[in-house]
């Protein structure tokens, strides 16, 4: 599924933007609201195979989400 | 407006599925609990475990919400006040004590006299299954089983399992020193074994004596934190003794036929005599 591969390359540009430290909150905000959206479309339509590989990209996801501590993600 | 239907398959003492328009908590579950005569069972039950799906810290619908386990309290005390109730999770994704706190499960119990029960700190039992198919040596809670068991999950797909209802609740039985370390999830073993197969495992270890799906809002796509809301919310309760009815039931609700579920499928199958070595026939 190339919109899997798609989703991690996207991935790895963002977690190099964030070692790199340039990120203003706001932006690395939207792009992992974007990102997120992007993975919830592609679970979609995606086999059981393709599924364990989004889930593991959501978990990495959330796991961003939490240790940046966003409060619409963590109410 | 509500509904009940009577379905052939005895999975468990009764087969008739309440599904109920959510209102509020409080009269929706009393509704949905009236329709299967729970009123009745609870005259000869002393003890009750209640087990939500907390798998995380994380807002309903990711998990099930507190003020639909305090209308299942609720039903239960006034209808027989002499029951002892105990609430049992393991979160997946954080410890289950964060859980319990964040999502206000502490201050539940404190309000009722009830006792809060966390997996990776009960007594356990350890049983075997020469049949099963990913555990055939197993250990788990000793409470769950000298009482009448009650799953609440919230209504939600899952990522891998297509659905997450009543029978997959069960995963938070296991406890994270004999059935975490695959991957940080406490209960990540199920992953090494097969989801499905733990599932149905799980389901001949232990009988699920009512299921009760929170279906107020409903998650689809995803059963984590931050996965989509159904909008309009689904405004559902469901509830019944045939834990797999009342799940065949979630699942349609939430776009699927039960066929195309894994465990679901197995299940039925094995109770059919369907299933040989976990393939079905």
């Amino acid at each position: 599924m190339s919109e899997i591969s798609n989703i991690k390359n996207r991935l790895a540009i963002i977690e190099q933007k964030i070692s790199q430290h340039e990120y203003s909150k706001k932006e690395l905000e939207d792009d992992i609201k974007d990102i997120t959206k992007q993975i919830h479309n592609a679970v979609d339509s995606a086999n059981k195979e393709q599924r364990e590989e989004l889930n593991d990209l959501l978990m990495l996801i959330n796991y961003i989400k939490t240790k940046y501590g966003f409060k619409w993600f963590l109410k | 407006m509500v509904i009940s239907s009577d379905k052939d398959n005895a999975f468990s003492q009764g087969n008739k599925v309440a599904e109920v328009d959510f209102a509020d908590y409080e009269s929706s579950v009393s509704a949905a609990l009236e329709i299967i005569d729970f009123k009745q069972k609870l005259k000869s039950i002393s003890r009750v475990t209640i087990k939500p799906n907390l798998l995380e810290a994380a807002a309903p619908p990711c998990t099930t919400d507190v003020n639909c386990i305090e209308a299942v309290i609720k039903y239960i005390f006034k209808n027989n006040s002499n029951i002892k109730i105990s609430i049992i999770e393991g979160s997946g994704g954080c410890d289950t004590q964060e859980s319990y706190e964040f999502l206000g499960y502490n201050k539940l119990a404190r309000k009722y006299g009830i006792k809060i029960l966390d997996v990776d700190s009960c007594r356990l039992l350890r049983l075997t299954n020469e049949n099963a198919l990913a555990y055939r040596e197993i250990y788990l809670p000793e409470d769950v089983f000298d009482s009448y068991f009650i799953s609440v999950p919230s209504l939600k797909d899952h990522t891998i399992t297509t659905v997450t209802l009543g029978l997959k609740n069960l995963i938070g039985l296991l406890p994270k020193k004999h059935y975490g370390g695959y991957w940080s999830y406490n209960r990540s073993d199920v992953h090494r074994v097969g989801v499905d197969k733990a599932i149905f495992d799980l389901n001949n270890y232990i009988k699920i004596d009512l299921n009760i799906i929170d279906g107020r809002i409903g998650q689809y796509g995803s059963h984590l934190r931050g996965g989509r809301k159904f909008s309009p919310a689904k405004n559902l309760i469901i509830a019944g003794y045939d834990a797999l009815e009342v799940d065949k039931k979630g699942a349609e609700i939430l776009g699927h036929r039960w066929q195309d579920v894994e465990h679901l499928k197995m299940i039925d199958a094995s109770l059919k005599c369907e299933l040989k070595n976990g393939k079905i026939k």
